[in-house]
């Protein structure tokens, strides 16, 4: 398993730099890395994704740890830029439907943010095009409409001949 | 406000009074931010409040119908929480981190639901489910079809092929069938 893990990675990796060539190759690879590692202990957790990264590679948790925790912190990483870059490739297969249905949901993450996802209704499941995170505790600055106006513009050129329904819920600001 | 006659403003919470009742029709919504619309309520029996819908592509019992295909996401919120990836239990507390996390597990959705897909069109559902009763989410059954293929090892060529992303000509495309 370990060796296939490492044949896998460096072709995520490539793949990755490919769609996202801006990106720094080291970041790349790292994005690659902490990406399998949720894949592999199926939580968002450091420190469980640190365990296992570790078994892998055969240093220390404490190591990896430090590896997720570099990229979270790392402010060169910009992911509401970077994650519409997939758009055209997440979206290739559904431009062809004669109708796409988004969907806006909002749930909380803890007790200070609240996730607000716009979501791709297929296969009886809602997947994810996009997200902003908002604060649970403040009035947001932004309406519904405005937030999700950047997302409707990300995924138009992709949406092809579809026609497009959104499903929204009236909630979301406190 | 119905636009029938004359300008009568009420609130939503009057249209419907009871379970049992339903109303479809052309209304004028918000003072503040008056728009024309469409809007079709419904409050079934056994329900605590109604159900109100308001759409652009007219009223009706399909209106409803579209809406409750919403309810189809939560089943990706339940894998992201507590059913799977534990998002409720990060231990992260700034906006910008939470960001780059949601960037990590929304690659490995997309990852994972190519893999569940692939698993069920090549009929390896069986290896990773119950036969009789299949309960597993696509989700669920993409990590164990991509922890069945690791441990396999197969060539490099092979495991290329369980990338999320293929090339076809100039493009890149997320195929769920490969």
């Amino acid at each position: 398993m370990q060796a296939s893990i490492y044949t896998v990675w460096p072709q995520f990796a490539r793949l990755v730099k490919q769609v996202l060539p801006s990106v720094h190759g080291q970041r790349g690879k790292t994005l690659a890395w902490v990406v399998m590692g949720i894949m592999l202990v199926k939580s968002v957790s450091s420190a469980q994704s640190a365990e296992v990264l570790r078994r892998v590679q055969g240093t220390q948790a404490s190591s990896q740890e430090r590896t997720v925790s570099r990229f979270l912190a790392n402010e060169a990483i910009d992911a509401q830029a970077l994650w519409p870059r997939f758009f055209p490739a997440r979206l290739a297969n559904w431009a062809r439907q004669p109708e796409l249905t988004f969907v806006v949901e909002t749930t909380f993450v803890g007790n200070w943010a609240i996730l607000v996802s716009f979501g791709l209704l297929h296969h009886w499941r809602g997947w994810p095009p996009g997200w902003r995170v908002m604060p649970r505790e403040q009035q947001w600055q932004e309406g519904q409409s405005a937030l999700i106006a950047p997302f409707i513009q990300a995924v138009s050129p992709s949406a092809g001949q579809a026609q497009c329904r959104l499903l929204a819920d009236r909630t979301g600001s406190p | 406000m119905p636009l029938a006659g004359r300008p009568n403003w009420q609130p939503l919470t009057q249209i419907l009074t009871q379970p049992g009742q339903y109303w479809q029709g052309r209304v004028w919504l918000w003072k503040a931010h008056l728009r024309q619309t469409w809007l079709t309520a419904s409050w079934q029996v056994g329900q605590e409040a109604p159900l109100v819908v308001i759409s652009d592509e007219g009223a009706g019992r399909h209106s409803l119908c579209r809406y409750r295909k919403r309810m189809r996401v939560e089943a990706t919120f339940q894998d992201k929480k507590s059913r799977a990836f534990g998002l409720h239990l990060t231990h992260v507390r700034q906006r910008e981190h939470l960001e780059r996390l949601l960037l990590r597990l929304s690659l490995a959705i997309w990852w994972l639901a190519r893999l569940g897909a692939a698993c069920m069109h090549h009929g390896k559902r069986r290896l990773f489910d119950r036969g009789a009763r299949p309960d597993k989410s696509v989700l669920r059954l993409g990590r164990q079809w991509f922890l069945d293929i690791l441990q396999r090892g197969p060539s490099a060529a092979s495991l290329a092929r369980c990338l999320p992303f293929q090339r076809q000509g100039t493009h890149w495309r997320l195929c769920l069938r490969s």
